[in-house]
């Protein structure tokens, strides 16, 4: 069962429910409740970015979502959290005076306009003491088409942020926000505020080297999980030797930090825009390139005064095996434009060395990026959180359906019983006289209270075509949950277990990604046995639970083996 | 025709029948070293041979010389099944519904040999929890047409309703409509009420509550965990080399001392224990003066669990003016005595509370209650007979006779 299908079902179960609600005596009461779930069901996941304030956050943000989150993005504030999401009916309040929802830590909820936006601004003692009582500020957007219809993005006051004559408001409000899904275990069914992913974004400088990147994001994850966590490296045109190798630093980086993240992205959101904006002018742009003679081309990128060079002596001795005229210093400044000297020495290179246009389009979409991390998002994150929210929506189906099974059904029986009691009552005050009136009472009483057959089949019904099923999709669910479950607390335990036991079960559980049993084939047998040995002597019931969960998954793997 | 209740449990199972002597339900007392009502839930699977159920693999594991006999043994046995159980689950190749088919043959035979039935056994009444699932509850059945009950021969009934049942009928108490059930067990703790409605049937009107990572294994760890900390503090050692893991012997003693801290009503208890030897450490030798108040504090926060969850029921049950009767402490760790005090200040009422005489085997026996009857009040709901005083007909469910308004004698 594809994940889509998983949460199709979910749909489906919950027509069927709410089809039986309106058909059952007594059942009706619980229609709101189904429809507050089906809301649940589509409500948007939500995505919150991490890092340093000078990573290049916000044109980050704007390359993932789009333009339209710039244009507010004027009214953010650096001292709080700010929710972005798509405006809905449910949103009673808004009004285009008062744009922005101010949720204070009490939980009140108000509608301010972009003067109270401006008393947020600045990082004095002030300001942030006032920030300090707001939970978060929500803004609201109306992007039908747009990325927000699908995600609630939440963004966080860098780490790096802190100012304030107490140096800590900045950093306790984003561990605030940051604790995110360590409550998962708990099983609350608490709001879905928490995020379904989060970004980590470092912004790489110049010169750098691998162990600095690392350092760095080392300090930005603390409290993360790979469970939720993407580590991105942003800028990374800044500089050429980091643009040749950013997926080896990227991998160096996701390698060293495999559970706190769950892979490291290179991006250039630079590129991103760069590409969005003037490719219409490459074709030009590399006609205007490949005239270079190569030796020629290799000093001009050398470095943005190389290339600007009004030395007549320079530009000779650099053209003296070519026919070709060396181009003005006019020229080259129209051709660059106006933008970054990196992204244009990283955007002339790719022109230049490729044959034509589209392959150097694939090869500078690829340093922009953009698209790797979305992908990563929806289909490692976003989908995972969607079938564990279905779960926790089958949870709260299955004990609205089973309090019926026990309260309602059992009611009708016992109403129809005291009606049984009660004919023999009508038939005794029955004479010739009454008999209408008895008749009448009785095709009342058979209206209002079907008959014991009829109860039997209404509930030979519910449980065919609305428990069982559910059931079903729970089993099927249950273990993609119950793995996500098992990790975190894998994770928050993670002293407790030897190096080895704990590799093992990232594997076993499947924290890096898809499943890499293969290599486990061989000594399956031996290592259910000591999971199975192991799990009694755990003094930890959570532990157990983990340990348990080794032994069912390598009795899978040697049932596979034998087939 | 004989019929057998079974309370398939968590650890242990225990069984009832109908003793054709006297004609009423009772536990049934299997013949083993000490006469005892509970049969282990584990199976062993050896390498070679027919698996074996119960006593002989618990001995074993309980009896093991050498730390490495205890794993040697360990690695082929399944133990808590009921709480494993998946669909389409297995262990060792052995499919769950096998497994917990093996467990219910064997609890059968034993049986068997146990009683002096009158004719062979041919329906069986499964007790479980009542959040159990519908293909939870068909592993149950097709488990026992495995050992040879076809779905018409078994009967499943929750647990809750079992119990209530039980005392209700083996005390003759026609007038309850209301059980609070605090089912407190080794491995599990499960809160919920049972209603008698007006038909006298039994019903389960509020959501139950449960926990099941909380029960008497849990104190004992606590217990573990005092010692370690005193072995700690006297003699720089802990009790096991690897902190993540248990000394069992040692844990097999704190269970112990807590049984006979429960016995004891919980006054002060001393207790001597020879610490287990670990790399560089001897049998030290190690006191505990235990001190009813200072028990009660360690093992406090598995009791403050299962109050949570309790008050949960309890304030469903007053959400809907439901009445409470009676309050029945069921399963081997409700005989902690904090347990029944805590109960006592929730409730602002003792004197409900209740222990039935048989704490671990209240579930069995209501099963073979309901295989005589599932109603409380005598035979069918809805009779009709006459008013004795002016002669017309009416129902034996009402308690005053609707044309004459004089006192039905044969309400029931």
């Amino acid at each position: 069962m594809t994940k889509d299908d998983i949460i199709n079902k979910t749909q489906d179960l919950l027509n069927t429910a709410s089809d039986y609600f309106s058909k059952i005596n007594g059942c009706t009461q619980y229609l709101p409740e189904i429809e507050k779930l089906r809301r649940k069901l589509w409500q948007p996941c939500v995505l919150a970015v991490g890092g340093k304030v000078k990573a290049g956050k916000s044109s980050f943000i704007n390359a993932l979502l789009g333009k339209q989150l710039a244009k507010v993005g004027e009214l953010e504030t650096t001292a709080t959290i700010n929710v972005f999401r798509h405006i809905s009916f449910a949103d009673v309040g808004y009004t285009e005076e008062k744009p922005v929802k101010v949720v204070w830590n009490n939980g009140f909820e108000t509608w301010e306009d972009t003067s109270f936006m401006d008393s947020l601004q600045g990082n004095d003692d002030a300001t942030l003491k006032k920030a300090e009582g707001i939970s978060h500020l929500e803004f609201f957007l109306d992007d039908e088409k747009g990325l927000l219809k699908e995600l609630t993005f939440v963004d966080t006051p860098g780490t790096d942020a802190v100012v304030g004559s107490d140096g800590q408001a900045h950093q306790h409000v984003t561990d605030r926000f940051f604790r995110l899904r360590q409550k998962h275990s708990e099983e609350t069914n608490n709001k879905m505020d928490e995020a379904d992913a989060v970004i980590y974004l470092v912004g790489a400088v110049a010169g750098a080297n691998q162990k600095q990147f690392l350092t760095d994001f080392q300090n930005t994850t603390a409290g993360a999980s790979a469970l939720n966590a993407l580590g991105v490296l942003s800028k990374v045109d800044i500089d050429e030797n980091l643009l040749s190798r950013r997926h080896e630093q990227a991998e160096y980086v996701a390698n060293s930090l495999k559970d706190v993240l769950y892979t490291v992205i290179p991006i250039s959101a630079g590129m991103n825009e760069a590409i969005a904006n003037n490719k219409v002018r490459y074709p030009a742009l590399q006609q205007w390139l490949k005239k270079m003679p190569k030796a020629a081309f290799d000093i001009f990128m050398r470095a943005d005064s190389y290339y600007f060079t009004e030395n007549a002596n320079y530009l000779n001795v650099m053209y003296q095996d070519s026919d070709q005229l060396p181009p003005s210093i006019e020229e080259r400044r129209s051709m660059k434009g106006d933008i970054q000297w990196s992204l244009f020495r990283a955007i002339s290179r790719e022109l230049y060395y490729s044959d034509d246009v589209e392959s150097a389009m694939v090869n500078l979409y690829d340093i922009a990026n953009i698209e790797a991390v979305r992908k990563t998002i929806n289909d490692r994150f976003f989908k995972r959180s969607k079938i564990i929210r279905c779960n926790r929506i089958l949870k709260d189906l299955q004990k609205i359906v089973l309090r019926i099974k026990r309260s309602v059904f059992v009611e009708l029986r016992s109403n129809r019983a005291d009606y049984e009691a009660w004919r023999s009552i009508i038939s005794m005050g029955e004479s010739d006289f009454t008999k209408n009136s008895a008749d009448s009472l009785r095709r009342f009483i058979n209206l209002q209270l079907p008959s014991l057959d009829a109860i039997d089949k209404l509930e030979s019904e519910f449980l065919e075509h609305l428990i069982l099923p559910l059931e079903e999709l729970q089993q099927e669910i249950d273990g993609i949950d119950r793995e996500f479950q098992l990790l975190s607390t894998l994770q928050s335990r993670r002293n407790m277990w030897s190096e080895n036991d704990y590799e093992e079960l990232c594997q076993v559980l499947g924290l890096y990604g898809i499943r890499e049993m293969h290599s486990m084939y061989d000594d399956a047998v031996e290592r259910q046995s000591y999971w199975q040995s192991k799990a009694v002597r755990l003094r930890d019931r959570r532990d157990q639970a983990i340990a348990e969960y080794a032994v069912d998954c390598y009795e899978e793997l040697i049932k596979d083996l034998k087939r | 025709m004989s019929v057998i209740g079974i309370d398939f449990g968590t650890t242990f199972c225990s069984a009832s029948w109908v003793n054709p002597k006297t004609g009423f339900p009772e536990a049934i007392t299997f013949p083993y070293a000490v006469d005892t009502c509970k049969i282990p839930s584990i199976v062993f699977f050896p390498p070679q041979g027919e698996a074996v159920v119960g006593y002989a693999p618990y001995m074993q594991i309980e009896n093991a010389a050498t730390s490495s006999d205890r794993e040697a043994i360990k690695r082929h046995v399944i133990t808590s099944i009921k709480r494993k159980m998946r669909r389409g689950g297995s262990f060792q190749g052995h499919s769950h519904v096998e497994i917990i088919s093996l467990i219910l043959k064997h609890v059968i035979e034993e049986a068997q040999k146990a009683c002096q039935f009158d004719s062979p056994i041919d329906k069986v009444v499964l007790t479980h929890p009542v959040v159990f699932d519908e293909w939870q509850k068909n592993m149950l059945i097709d488990a026992a047409s495995l050992v040879g009950f076809s779905s018409d021969k078994v009967t499943l009934l929750e647990e809750p309703v079992s119990a209530a049942l039980s005392y209700i009928k083996s005390n003759q108490l026609n007038d309850i409509k209301g059980v609070l059930v605090y089912d407190f067990g080794g491995g599990t703790f499960d809160v919920a009420y049972v209603q008698i409605d007006h038909h006298g049937k039994l019903l389960l009107p509020i959501d139950p509550q449960g926990d099941p990572v909380c029960g008497g294994n849990d104190i004992d760890i606590l217990l573990y965990d005092q010692w370690d900390k005193m072995a700690n503090q006297k003699y720089g050692r802990q009790l096991n080399s690897n902190p993540q893991e248990v000394d069992e012997p040692f844990l097999s003693r704190c269970r112990k001392q807590k049984e006979l801290i429960s016995v004891g009503g919980g006054q002060r208890q001393r207790f001597s224990e020879i610490l287990p030897p670990i790399n560089g450490h001897g049998f030290e030798h190690l006191v505990w003066d235990i001190r009813e108040d200072e028990y009660n504090q360690i093992i406090s926060p598995i009791i403050d669990r299962t109050m949570t969850k309790t008050q949960i029921v309890l304030d469903a049950i007053r959400g809907k003016k439901l009445p409470i009767d009676v309050v029945l402490l069921i399963g081997g760790s409700s005989r902690i005595p904090q347990v029944k005090q805590r109960l006592g200040e929730l409730l602002g009422n003792v004197s409900l509370i209740k222990t039935p005489g048989l704490i671990d085997t209240a579930v069995a026996v209501g099963a073979s209650y309901y295989a005589m009857g599932d109603t409380i009040g005598i035979g069918s709901s809805s009779q009709v007979c006459s008013c004795v005083y002016c002669d017309r007909e009416i129902c034996t469910t009402h308690r005053f006779c609707m044309y004459c308004g004089k006192e039905n004698p044969l309400f029931k």
